[in-house]
């Protein structure tokens, strides 16, 4: 028998076919041996319990997840990580190979935090079974949890490379794909630094409470804790959090705690067992409060108070025509409750990182959307200067908005500042369910009016959305709900108002289609309920009321800018051609749904977007930007758009400049040189004044009556467009490369139309200042050459002047120029009626669906599903149609799976076993995706954003679909399939159908 | 913590009986471990004990070791031949990866409403074959206690007249928890159900007989209305005594549908 009763034990292994040797905690689980202790960094960590297969590895030749067995049990085992595969004995190897060229030519994967678990899988498969159907393949990979791509181009690559096609020459379009599938790709939570202290966080016990007092005395004598930290123990002020609305929560309770999701302690240990043990030996002292977990009885009088003004913290109105007179004179008048529930962002990588330091600047390797944001707010709660905190994050696993605004980097940042030592600060998953940021859910009543021959005349929409305890970024939020009212539609009089509430909820964070997946879901399902209540047939009904044109603020049309909603609407119909034949005892429908939501919604902010492209002595290229990769291609794009315009053969380096972030003049970023304090300084004091405006405006009129308010928004609209125009002119001009520093710089559906217009706006100029170079150099005029892609030459004689090499030798070393890109500067009002501009460009989509439901048990299969997305340009068609793909995904997920069991603010799901993120067994065989390219977008050749539109469209078509085969509409998200039987029971017993 | 690797089963057992935690394979342990650490338990590794490994067949029983994978079992085509219930149960858990680590005796020893294997050994009539204070014993698996003894093997009785099936409802396709699963075995001799078993999960904390159902059965030659029959008197029968969040009257449609549907595909087969 072999005992280990030590802290540290040996444990021998073969990895890659190299014997190695670590010493481990016996309690150490084989995933994280391999990760940390021997440094194999693309064995991931996404679950910890066998179900999201990031850590997936062959044990003796076959894929296990290696988090399900302690390091110590894999003694003497032959372990393959997916950097091994290609050593393994040649057939394999080079299968596996080949997949791997597959899966960068299909561009199978986005984030990329789950291909290495999935090469094994995958490998493994066309090893042991060579080609099999799909369904085999489904079946061998639905061990694997992936948030990004909907699993479509993994199998489609998979069985390419099972059938040994040839690869296509013009793959590399993601050679981003080949570093994520490997263990060089260092994402946030990944190893960072050897043997790092392990941080962990006390959590609030109750959703409202008062803390009568923090006893730490025990936890300390814990051996191993090196701090045990509470609110006393932060130095500068106590906040986190979004704190561009309000400065409301803090970093460590106090006296109070106002949701499950505060944290009250935080503890730095040398290993996982002392962090464990010190947690549980903290002695909170609470006395509980009374606690408010519904909108509805939020916004009551009686309420208890959560903020320090009230549970309402905004309101949006949107009102056009005379509503009371349309809804009069209407024909018919169709009311509903729609509701959508909290989803959780399930990114695949797990919130947190490591902090260290460098010299005295704090260094945070975590995800988070807002850099800027983030730096500062550990900054101000550590008392130190912004410039002494960076937040370095190029790639993500996964943020679909959560990261738009985060906290974690003020526990790490305190841990690491108080021990001095680096600390490892990773969140659980039972944690980021119970603990983090939510989308945020919604309630609303809707009225439609409309003519009996269908179309739409009015239209009234009441919507609460839960912020949770704390403000964070729910006005912006709550703000697109009633600039999206209408939805698709033309409906010439409405009112819609929003209102962002205050519970004792978890906290909210974006969530891919923020606003507009809480209000196409209400103004989709009223539309929906229109039809079968006028028996007019659903896709018809929509293309009698679909927009033509793009509307400003006063619903006025904008020249020139036609919609092709009712081509995407056509596409879908046709692509699903006729009705399948009904399976016995099954109940099949059809739904469509189609979206017209926004990207790029300045509010009023300054947006830019600012690239450098440089060229060094040797002649290689290189495109900087401020812009991460949370799976989006966008820096790819980049690269490759640059390439493409310059005629490269080879694509230009990608570096995600820090610079960018740091300094927010651009100064260093676009010339070497640090933006002296003072003008810092201004461009912060002008931009704190403006949000400090917007959260004193939004304070006041949070509570006013609707007229009210639309009367005052009015009133001010010119001023208010004014002065910011000015300020945001003034900031332009003082500051060339700024932009507000809350602007997302990871993704977002606006990144690549802006982006690309950078990338060109740089190579032009770099070609002007080829030619200029040149010609000073040779003595001529610029006339007499051109620009080629090998660098300059004569006109007349086709000779090569000057190489790329040549021209950055002559420029000092390197050759760098500027590009940028702004979104329009925002207007916040219109003045003729005071509603909000909205935002600069929507996408267009229509999805459709043909499902069966088993009547008995509830289950429901899609049988065929098409969409088709108006994209502007397609510059990268495979990636648009796996952002597509992958956001049907999330969306079959919203509308049927992912449930979590919330009660009294408390979450109680506890990992991914539980909240059922959709495997690739839940997926339609075969997701149809068209892309009509309208030229309308204002990206590059008029591309569009497209990133949240999937997910925002596809949960109403499957709900509609369900509508159509049971009857019964689905007013809340997600069906589950005892749900289902239940309204099926519903149907029967009040005949409705 | 301390970690033991045994070699043999007596060895095993001597931790055991002093509240060692065994070891099998890790899927349900391992997390636990690793999310909430051990806290000076003992853990006793049993997967290095070679005669655990093994699938025999005797001349009375199909004898499956304790510590073979729930992944071999659904790809044993005698198995899926023989003893149908309990390779569609062994295929319908969690996922390959899980389903290559997790043991059949592991699976047993949960004993919880959460074992999916359960309800198809109990409708086999298996027994388990174990290691306790008394040397080696054998007890039918209804009435087999985890605590302090060591599973060595599970004993399926061969019976060639015998078909079974298994059906699992969960929320998920993969990865997914049981709401409710139903096993069925049938033995048919002369063309008359002789006898036959029919076992539910999910309803109350233990996996339970439905042998009003069962006995409907008995002696009755098949026809499709008799699966109807059995299934609505198994959904009436089976007692109610877990919360969840799916309502009973649900659960209770699942059974029934489950044994219907199962009843027909065994006669179908």
């Amino acid at each position: 028998m072999k005992a280990v009763d030590n802290d540290v034990a040996e444990v021998r292994l073969t990895v890659n076919g190299q014997a190695v040797e670590a010493s481990v905690s016996p309690a150490a689980t084989l995933q994280s041996c391999l990760h940390h202790k021997l440094g194999f960094r693309e064995v991931r960590h996404g679950c910890g319990e066998g179900v999201c297969g990031a850590c997936t590895v062959l044990i003796d030749g076959e894929p296990r997840a290696s988090c399900l067995m302690l390091a110590l049990q894999a003694e003497g085992r032959n372990i393959v990580t997916s950097d091994g595969l290609e050593n393994q004995d040649a057939p394999d190897s080079e299968r596996a190979a080949l997949l791997r060229e597959f899966f960068v030519e299909r561009q199978a994967f986005q984030c990329g935090y789950c291909s290495t678990g999935i090469l094994v899988s995958a490998a493994h498969h066309i090893a042991s079974e060579g080609q099999q159907t799909t369904e085999g393949l489904r079946s061998a990979l639905s061990g694997h949890l992936c948030r990004c791509t909907g699993y479509q181009q993994i199998v489609e690559a998979t069985n390419a490379a099972a059938k040994g096609e040839a690869v296509s020459a013009t793959n590399g379009s993601r050679p981003d794909l080949r570093e994520k599938m490997s263990g060089e790709a260092r994402y946030p939570t990944d190893r960072q630094i050897e043997n790092p202290l392990i941080g962990r966080i006390l959590w609030s016990e109750h959703p409202s409470a008062r803390i009568r007092a923090i006893d730490t005395s025990e936890a300390r004598r814990v051996p191993g804790v090196v701090a045990v930290l509470t609110h006393e123990d932060v130095p500068g002020r106590n906040l986190t959090g979004a704190v561009v609305f309000r400065k409301d929560q803090p970093l460590l309770a106090t006296d109070q705690v106002r949701t499950m999701a505060d944290a009250v302690a935080l503890v730095a240990a040398r290993d996982e067992e002392s962090a464990h043990e010190a947690i549980r030996r903290i002695r909170v002292t609470y006395e509980p409060l009374p606690h408010v977990t519904d909108m509805y009885e939020a916004i009551h009088e009686d309420a208890p108070e959560i903020g320090s003004t009230g549970n309402i913290i905004a309101q949006f109105v949107e009102m056009h025509g005379d509503v009371d007179e349309a809804f009069r004179t209407a024909d018919v008048v169709i009311e509903g409750d729609y509701a959508t529930t909290l989803n959780d962002h399930a990114t695949m990588e797990l919130e947190g990182g490591t902090g260290w330091l460098e010299g005295e600047t704090l260094m945070l390797t975590v995800p988070h959307q807002t850099p800027d944001t983030g730096q500062r707010g550990v900054a101000t709660m550590l008392g130190i200067s912004p410039d002494k905190v960076r937040i370095i994050a190029p790639r993500i696993g996964g943020s679909f908005g959560k990261y738009a605004a985060a906290t974690i980097e003020g526990y790490l940042g305190l841990l690491v500042y108080k021990t001095r030592q680096p600390v490892r600060l990773v969140l659980g998953r039972e944690e980021m369910l119970r603990r983090r940021s939510k989308r945020h859910p919604s309630a609303g009543h809707y009225r439609l009016g409309m003519r009996r021959d269908g179309t739409f005349v009015a239209l009234e929409a009441e919507v609460l959305t839960d912020a949770g305890a704390y403000v964070w970024l729910t006005p912006a939020v709550a703000a697109v709900i009633p600039a999206e009212a209408t939805g698709a539609y033309n409906i010439p009089n409405v009112r819609a108002r929003a209102r962002g509430v205050l519970t004792n909820n978890l906290i909210t964070a974006p969530m891919r289609g923020y606003g507009s997946q809480q209000i196409s879901f209400g103004i989709e399902s009223i539309v929906e309920r229109a039809a079968h209540e006028t028996g007019i047939d659903p896709a018809e009904l929509r293309q009698r009321n679909f927009k033509k044109v793009r509307t400003d603020g006063q619903g006025q049309p904008i020249s020139n800018s036609p919609l092709f909603l009712d081509q995407t609407l056509n596409r879908v119909h046709e692509r699903l051609g006729a009705r399948p034949t009904p399976q016995d005892g099954w109940l099949h429908g059809r739904g469509f749904a189609t979206v017209h939501a926004k990207y790029g919604y300045p509010y009023g902010m300054v947006d830019r977007f600012a690239v450098k492209v440089s060229i060094d002595s040797d002649g290689r290229f290189a495109v900087e930007s401020d812009i991460s990769d949370s799976g989006t291609a966008v820096p790819t794009e980049m690269t490759r758009l640059a390439a493409q315009d310059l005629g490269l053969a080879e694509l230009p380096q990608y570096i995600n400049n820090r610079a960018a972030i740091d300094d927010p003049s651009g100064v260093e970023f676009s010339s070497g040189r640090r933006a002296s304090r003072f003008r810092a300084g201004l461009f912060r004091f002008i931009e704190y004044g403006q949000t400090n405006a917007a959260s004193v405006l939004l304070n006041f009129t949070a509570r006013m009556e609707t007229r009210q308010l639309a009367n005052l928004t009015r009133r001010i609209s010119r001023p208010v467009n004014f002065f910011t125009a000015a300020a945001n002119k003034f900031k332009n001009r003082l500051f060339p490369y700024n932009r507000d520093s809350f602007q997302p710089r990871f993704g977002s559906s606006r990144a690549l139309s802006m982006c690309s217009l950078a990338v060109l706006d740089a190579t032009g100029r770099l070609k002007k200042q080829a030619l200029d170079t040149a010609a000073r150099k040779l003595g001529v005029s610029a006339d007499e050459l051109t620009v080629v892609s090998e660098g300059v030459r004569r006109t007349k004689d086709d000779a090569l002047a000057l190489s790329w090499a040549q021209l950055a030798q002559d420029s000092g070393g390197t050759l760098s120029v500027m590009g940028e890109a702004h979104n329009p500067n925002g207007s916040l009002f219109d003045p003729a009626t005071g509603n909000q501009r909205g935002p600069i460009d929507y996408m267009d989509a229509s999805h459709g669906c043909d499902l069966a439901v088993n009547p008995e048990t509830g289950e429901v299969k899609i049988l065929k599903y098409a969409a088709c997305h108006d994209v502007g340009y397609a510059l990268n068609p495979v990636a648009l149609r796996g952002q597509i793909i992958g956001g049907t995904a999330m969306g079959i997920g919203q509308a049927l799976l992912e449930g979590l069991d919330v009660r009294e603010g408390k979450i109680f799901n506890s990992g991914l076993h539980d909240y059922h993120v959709p495997t690739a067994l839940e997926m339609p065989l075969d997701v149809e995706v068209e892309l009509l390219e309208s030229g309308s977008g204002m990206g590059f050749k008029g591309l569009k954003g497209i990133g949240e539109s999937a997910a925002v469209v596809a949960p109403i078509a499957i709900v509609n679909a369900l509508y159509d085969a049971i009857g019964v509409q689905v007013k809340r998200l997600p069906a589950r399939p005892d749900e289902i039987v239940e309204m099926i029971a519903e149907r029967g017993s009040d005949g409705q159908k | 913590m301390k970690y033991l690797r045994a070699s043999t089963i007596e060895e095993a057992q001597s931790v055991i009986k002093d509240g060692g935690v065994v070891l099998a394979g890790g899927t349900v342990l391992v997390p636990k471990i690793a999310h909430e650490g051990a806290f000076g338990k003992t853990i006793v590794d049993i997967g290095r004990i070679p005669d655990l490994t093994e699938v025999l067949t005797t001349a009375s029983h199909l004898r499956i070791g304790a510590m073979v994978t729930l992944a071999h079992i659904a790809a044993d085509v005698a198995i899926q031949r023989d003893y149908g219930a309990l390779a569609q149960a062994a295929s319908a858990i969690g996922n390959p990866q899980v389903r290559r680590a997790a043991t059949l005796g592991g699976n047993v020893a949960l004993g919880t409403h959460t074992s999916d294997t359960m309800p198809a050994l109990l409708a086999l009539d298996a027994e388990v074959e174990y290691f306790g204070s008394a040397g080696m014993q054998t007890r039918p698996i209804a009435d087999f206690v985890a605590a302090g003894n060591l599973i060595t093997a599970i004993r399926v009785p061969r019976d060639g007249d015998v078909r079974s099936g298994f059906r699992k409802f969960a929320w998920r396709r993969a990865s997914g928890i049981s709401v409710v699963s139903v096993a069925v075995a049938l033995r048919i001799k002369d063309g008359l159900i002789s006898s036959s078993r029919l076992t539910v999960n999910g309803l109350s904390k233990h996996v339970v007989r439905l042998q009003k159902a069962e006995s409907l059965l008995a002696g009755k030659a098949w026809t499709e209305k008799l699966a109807d029959d059995a299934a609505n008197a198994a959904a009436v029968e089976a007692v109610s005594d877990i919360e969840h969040s799916a309502s009973e009257h649900y659960r209770r449609r699942l059974l029934k549908f489950g044994v219907r549907e199962t009843l027909k595909e065994v006669m179908r087969a």
